[in-house]
């Protein structure tokens, strides 16, 4: 083999070719060749390493990108059955914060920022309806929003204020409709459409189990000691604890059952429904096209399999 | 970082320039032409012993091949020549110095001419290792802090807030989030944008949002732009009411698909035809349909792209069973007859599914909600799933092997591996018209974590496995180099 490599550079390439031929006629040599090449082409590999290693180490590029190790102790995994992994307690909520609409640039509640946008951009459900009154209410009034307020009083993110401020507001406007219910779901329907499933001065005693669970999915549930009255505002409301939430569920919805663990269980993990007290989970119809899952699978997987708008 | 040469070599460059080294590289080492080929093929030969080996230099002075058992070493003491170009990787050994040297200059010029050694032999530009440029280094030499993703931090974790029932894309953020190659891309800044700033491009946002996850801030974030991205960019989601974590999931590709375009010149766009995006590189497989005429058993093929794949829950039973149902033959009946090519004439047919090509990041999706005329239901069916999952039966080149009852010449070659690990599942709890989306992640190999809004915990791979599933993410376990050969 290498005998034949020591002609090979005086020759033409013509006879190069030739001499290849008749040299790989031979299987002895064809052998050799494969072991040859193999064996360069590990040598090449393994160079390339070396040379990449020689190369960071003599240039200080390996020192260099490897720097510092970084104190890990602020960063530590908090390991505890009360907290996540940062250290937050599982039970408390979230403090809410605001952020930024970037389709209207206002501030909104950054947990109701979703419902916000979704009428923000005009692509929900009663988008149109909305948007149609509020283009006759500013027709109207061309210069205030007073109309825009009055007329969308469930959308507390477009009054750009504070939940608080939005709250007072809404409560002024209940007294003013002399509306004693304190269940905030009345108040979407505050054009004489009297809510159905509206629970005004309602306990747990007139109730179906049915009912009790469907309400307390919804909201805080706890009896005032004072009032006597349920607590309206949302599973996760700062007056309660989990504690008093979770009891009052054994309470009410005894004997204890799968179901109801189940519930306690999806609240805890943050159910979807919405967290603060002015949702807008009205009508049942509503909250269900709302937390519907998956809507329609039909033609799913021929669908699927090409990926939207791609040829 | 020292990686300007010798005093040697900065005394050869200041009396003869950098093109001696040109030419020995162009002709000797990356071979940019077919004639600087045969040149290397006919004459680098040791001139001393004339071996080819072991490890050939080129002087840089003069004309002479030497190899390194000590011809190098003579060459240099009779001729007073230090310097030597390695004709393997073009890198300068000085003989004074008695060790290679690396200039910054000369390895530019190593890097430009591989690549055009590359163009000339069709084939894509070989692996070099990254170099920092000036700033680069800077920025590594002022900084020297460097952070390292660890099982017992929480570095590339982030809760995430609910928006208002918006589980639905923080389950997908969190998959998106631990994709490792997603990850790979994003932290190497690999997305250059054109419209950078504008805050219209979602590529830029997710880019953005990989650098809130590894910033080891605790507190969860709000992906309020990132809704309202998406949102503006797939407009069919028709917002709110619509809260399928899967419908989610195919638009968000489909939108960071398009705007991965955003910094891409219009010539680079497509390669053979196929998209080579990020996204596309990542997430798409090749579906194959084949439909065969019952009379003439004339076989028409045809290869979707896919972005996952929905498969059916019937009954208890396991991701294997399901996609062996997916690629099952199926007899399309007589109601569904397809025109025959072949016999030119409307005939039943049978049609199977098979994976032609299988995507980086396998997701598949079990069709959990049913919808039909008379009822919608979910299906809390158990449908096991493993941590790893090989994928070579359902491939189309193993079931023709297999239909041909031919094991023995089954195609598959030794080099193919369709291993995959499991790194994300995603779940849906509770009913249909009440549910809540959790997922789980692994942020590293055996390291899973369960995220539930702002609330994130850990979590077993024993808990994971037990798990309803919804959705589940596999990343193949080894990645093959691309070897395109045109």
């Amino acid at each position: 083999m290498n005998n034949s490599i020591n002609i090979m550079s005086e020759l033409s390439m013509n006879d190069l070719n030739s001499k290849f031929f008749e040299i790989m006629q031979n299987e002895t040599n064809a052998e050799d060749a494969a072991n040859f090449i193999f064996e360069s082409v590990c040598e090449d590999v393994t160079l390339g390493v070396l040379f990449e290693f020689h190369h960071g180490l003599k240039t200080g590029l390996t020192e260099l990108i490897e720097g510092e190790k970084e104190e890990e102790e602020g960063y530590k995994i908090v390991n505890s059955p009360e907290c996540d992994v940062f250290g937050f307690s599982l039970l408390k909520k979230t403090p809410d914060s605001n952020c930024s609409c970037p389709n209207c640039e206002r501030p909104v509640s950054a947990t109701r920022f979703a419902p916000h946008l979704e009428k923000c951009m005009g692509m929900g459900r009663n988008s149109s309806r909305i948007a149609s009154r509020r283009i006759a209410s500013n027709s109207r009034e061309p210069t205030s929003y007073a109309g825009l307020l009055s007329d969308d009083e469930d959308d507390a993110d477009w009054s750009g204020g504070s939940l608080q401020s939005d709250r007072r507001k809404r409560r002024m406007k209940n007294n003013h409709n002399k509306r004693s219910s304190k269940i905030h779901k009345g108040h979407r329907n505050n054009n004489g459409n009297h809510n159905s499933d509206s629970n005004e001065g309602a306990t747990y005693e007139t109730m179906s189990a049915n009912e009790k669970k469907n309400l307390l999915l919804q909201i805080c549930g706890v009896v005032s000691e004072h009032t006597k009255k349920l607590c309206t505002r949302s599973t996760r409301c700062p007056q309660h604890t989990e504690e008093q939430r979770r009891a009052l569920r054994n309470s009410v919805l005894e004997p204890s059952t799968p179901e109801s663990q189940t519930m306690g269980l999806a609240d805890e993990a943050g159910s979807p429904l919405d967290s603060s007290p002015s949702s807008s989970c009205s009508s049942s119809s509503r909250k269900r096209d709302r937390h519907r899952a998956a809507p329609k699978m039909k033609n799913k997987r021929d669908r699927n399999m090409s990926p939207n708008g791609r040829d | 970082m020292n990686d300007s040469g010798c005093i040697h070599l900065s005394n050869f460059k200041a009396a003869k320039g950098a093109n001696p080294y040109k030419i020995v590289h162009a002709f000797f080492v990356s071979c940019t032409s077919y004639e600087a080929r045969r040149y290397k093929a006919t004459s680098c030969l040791c001139f001393a012993c004339g071996q080819t080996g072991p490890r050939m230099h080129s002087c840089l002075h003069c004309i002479y091949f030497a190899c390194y058992g000590g011809h190098v070493l003579d060459h240099s003491k009779t001729k007073k020549h230090f310097l030597y170009v390695d004709l393997s990787y073009g890198n300068i050994y000085c003989a004074q110095c008695q060790d290679y040297i690396y200039d910054r200059e000369f390895t530019d010029i190593s890097r430009t001419l591989r690549m055009k050694e590359a163009k000339s032999l069709g084939i894509s530009v070989p692996f070099t290792p990254w170099l920092p440029n000036a700033n680069e280094a800077m920025a590594l030499r002022r900084m020297r802090k460097r952070r390292l993703i660890s099982p017992h931090t929480t570095i590339g974790l982030r809760g995430l807030q609910n928006l208002g029932s918006t589980c639905f894309m923080n389950c997908i953020v969190q998959t998106l989030i631990h994709t490792p190659l997603l990850r790979d891309y994003f932290l190497g800044e690999k997305h250059k944008c054109k419209t950078q700033g504008s805050g219209k491009c979602l590529v830029c946002e997710v880019s953005k949002l990989f650098q809130e996850f590894y910033s080891g801030a605790k507190t969860p974030l709000t992906l309020h732009r990132l809704l309202h991205l998406i949102w503006t960019h797939a407009r069919h989601l028709a917002g709110y009411e619509q809260q399928d974590a899967h419908e989610f999931f195919i638009a968000t590709l489909d939108v960071l698909h398009r705007h991965c375009m955003n910094g891409v010149e219009d010539t680079e766009k497509k390669e053979n035809g196929r998209c080579n995006c990020i996204i596309d590189q990542i997430f798409t497989g090749g579906l194959q349909s084949d439909v065969v005429c019952t009379s003439c058993s004339g076989v028409s093929t045809t290869i979707d792209p896919f972005w996952d794949i929905s498969l059916d829950v019937a009954g208890p039973g396991s991701l294997q069973a399901c996609l062996e149902r997916f690629t099952r033959a199926e007899h399309l009946g007589s109601a569904a007859k397809i025109k025959c090519s072949n016999c030119r004439a409307y005939r039943e047919s049978t049609k199977q599914l098979t994976l032609e090509t299988l995507p980086i990041v396998a997701s598949f999706h079990l069709k959990r909600f049913e919808h039909s005329s008379q009822i919608d239901r979910k299906i809390s069916t158990f449908v096991s799933f493993p941590a790893e999952l090989d994928m070579t039966p359902f491939m189309s080149t193993h079931r023709r092997a297999v239909d041909a009852a031919d094991n023995n010449n089954a195609p598959q070659g030794i080099f193919e591996d369709n291993r995959y690990s499991l790194f994300a599942v995603v779940n849906h709890l509770g009913s249909l018209d009440a549910g809540h989306y959790t997922a789980y992640v692994r942020q590293m190999k055996g390291s899973w974590f369960k995220c539930d809004d702002h609330m994130i915990t850990r979590a077993s791979l024993r808990e994971v496995l037990d798990s309803e599933g919804y959705l589940l993410f596999y990343h193949k376990t080894v990645l093959e180099y691309e070897c395109d050969v045109s």
